[in-house]
Parts: structure tokens; sequence; C-alpha cells
């Protein structure tokens, strides 16, 4: 290894030190100083003098850190716009349509709700399963900063896109159950709580992906939440879930967690950086 | 000169958008853009864009990908998103009510 390519290598270290695991921003940074070491060159300077100049310009590792640890993570209540009118718009349906159910095509209305809803359900399983996922990879080796982002978006727009699905439904549903579900009001009572925990577990994690500075574990952990709201608070029933046993949609979980990360986009990504670790 | 650290953060953000506004780019690059519209007077720690660069990623005013430069190395190209236009339109017109305002102030009436 020559002299500049020695020097390089012990740079990368410390740079890897100050910037744990992230492999990508390294080997980006790596790139800029080796572009900047050749200009230097080619105008004459030795490998030594090259070097030296474009690590002074480029900046001290732990001052970088410091940087890309110090960027504003502002608030996004864009991300939560949609989903709080999603939810006051359906309070008002839901409420208007439990006292003129009488005069509403009911089973129209049912199976919009059924269908909505259902796709909701699915839209929190999804995330459910990609947190998992992430969280058994990030195990066994730690994310690549593309897949973590990756991972975020996914779950932050599966999050927006399920609690419209379920407000949509459950507002649908309110004329069906008015008149032919239940008479009794303990089973309108646990489906409304078990509603309002499902809400609540999604609304946290919106919240917790409006807010840039939460830890990704903690994203991947809120979002396995709603679905195990879904899971274990006898949702099913209603919605076809209760025949598929739990350990089945485990594994299928796990399953299809392992096909997404396999997939190019993320593998060549990972692949294509620089290898001279 | 030397600009205040002050002012060289408040403007990095609209002068990487305006960049990348022309086209897709890299980090360093981008810098030499920098040193080149100022006349090599703006001079930045190289090292510090990256930080910004990759907040401008995670807000989703840039998009990146990987390629492969000529030498065979790989580089990693930022171009802007719709969302990232709209924010430098936003920065424009703050700074233009900004320079407006100081050269009135300063009772400047040229340039």
């Amino acid at each position: 290894m020559s002299n500049l390519e020695t020097r390089i290598a012990e740079w990368r270290a410390r740079m890897l030190r100050a910037l744990p695991h992230r492999y990508e921003t390294v080997a980006e940074l790596e790139e800029h100083l080796r572009e900047h070491c050749a200009d230097l060159q080619r105008q004459g300077k030795s490998d030594g003098e090259a070097f030296a100049l474009a690590q002074e310009r480029i900046g001290e590792p732990q001052a970088i850190a410091r940087e890309f640890n110090r960027m504003p993570a502002c608030w996004r209540p864009g991300l939560i716009l949609l989903p709080v009118l999603a939810l006051t718009l359906a309070f008002f349906l839901g409420y208007y349509f439990w006292f003129t159910s009488q005069r509403l095509p009911i089973t129209a209305l049912m199976v919009a709700s059924l269908v909505t809803s259902t796709t909701g359900f699915f839209g929190l399983v999804g995330s459910a399963l990609i947190a998992t996922t992430a969280c058994l990879k990030s195990a066994r080796r730690p994310l690549s900063e593309r897949e973590r982002l990756a991972v975020r978006r996914m779950l932050a727009k599966l999050a927006r896109l399920s609690v419209v699905f379920i407000a949509i439904g459950w507002a649908a549903g309110t004329a069906w159950r008015s008149q032919l579900i239940w008479n009794s009001a303990w089973m309108l009572w646990s489906y409304h709580l078990r509603l309002a925990g499902l809400l609540a577990s999604v609304v946290l994690l919106i919240f917790v992906h409006a807010r840039p500075a939460t830890s990704d574990r903690v994203r991947w952990l809120t979002a396995m939440l709603p679905f195990l709201v879904v899971l274990f608070s006898s949702f099913g029933p209603f919605l076809g879930f209760a025949n598929i046993p739990v350990g089945w949609v485990c594994v299928v979980i796990l399953l299809v967690g392992q096909v997404y990360f396999a997939l190019p986009r993320f593998r060549i990504r990972i692949e294509r950086l620089p290898d001279r670790d | 000169m030397k600009l205040a650290k002050d002012l060289v953060a408040a403007s990095t953000v609209p002068l990487v958008l305006a960049i990348l506004e022309e086209g897709e780019s890299y980090g360093y690059a981008i810098i030499q853009r920098v040193r080149e519209l100022s006349d090599g007077e703006i001079e930045w720690t190289d090292g510090m864009l990256y930080p910004v660069l990759h907040w401008l990623e995670e807000e989703q005013y840039v998009k990146t990908r990987w390629e492969t430069s000529e030498a065979g190395r790989k580089r990693k190209y930022y171009s802007l998103r719709a969302d990232g236009r709209k924010h430098l339109a936003d920065h424009v017109a703050q700074w233009k009510l900004v320079h407006a305002t100081l050269r009135r102030a300063w009772r400047i009436n040229h340039v």
C-alpha cells in the first residue's frame, strides 16, 4: 500500500470512530478527501502535502461528528395534519350516522366499512412487519443509513394511511352497528374501548414519526404496538383475523420481512459502497 | 473576508439548494461551485457541508443516488426534489427582504 493509501486508511479509521457505523457517510467523506488530494497532486503537490492540505480542509473528525449530531431536528406538523383531519371528520360522520341510520343504505356502508378498516389493519400489519424485521436485522448487523431512512419513511407513510382508513371504516360502520350488530351495551363499549386503544397506539406512532429526533429503536417498537393491540384485543372476529393463528401470522411477518430486506434496492446500495475496510 | 459563523450557517442551505437547482451535483463539486460563485471569498470547512446535505435528504428536499465516477470510485449525487424547490423559493424571498431592508437602512442606493 502506498504512503497516501496508508494515511487515508488511518484517516478513515479515525472518521469511523467519530461516526460509528456510518459507513456510507464516511465513504462519502473519503471520496471527497481523495478527490481533493488528486486535485492538489495535479497542481504539483507531493502525496504528503496534498493529503495534509486536504485533511485540514475537510476538518477534524470529531468536529464533523458534532455537526452531524447538531443538525436541527424540528417537528413536522404537516405529518400530523392528515390523521387529525381524518379522525375529526370520522367522529362527526360517525355521530351523524349513528342517529340517522334508519335512513341510510346500511349494506353499502357496511361493505365500505369492512373494506376500509381491513385495509387500514393491513397497513398496521405491514408496519409491524417492517419494524420487526428492522429490529431483528439490527441485532445481527448495524443497519446502513439508507436502510434506516427507508424504514423510517415507510413506517411513517403506513401509519398515516392506516389511521385514515381505520377512521373512515369506523365512521362508515357506525350506522350499521347502531342497527344490526349489538343490543348489548357492554359489547358496544368494549368495541369502542378496543378501538380507542388502537387509535391511541396509532396516534402515538404518528407523533413518534413527526419528531425526527426519536431514535430508530423507539420508532420500531412503537410501530409494533398497534398490531399487537389488534392481535390481542379480540378485534379479530370482526375482521377475519381470528381464523389465522397468531403463530402463523408471526412466521409470515418474519419471512416477508427477510425478503423485504433482501430486495435489490437495499442490497445493491450497500454493496456498491467502496469496499476498502 | 472571513464570514461570521452565524452568517455562514444561515446561508448554507439556500446556497446549496441554489447550486443543486443548476443540476445534480456531489459534495466536492458543490464546494468548488461555492468558491467559484463567491470568487473564492466564501470558504467552508469542507466536512461541514455533509451534515447539511444529509439533513436536506432527511427532510426530503433532495434525493440521492450513488454513481461510479470516471475514476471508478463511488460518488453520492444529490438532486433537488419539488419540496426543495419550494424551500429554496422561501429562502430567496426571505433573503430578498433582508437584503432590501439592509440596503434601505444603510442608505445604499446603488447595486
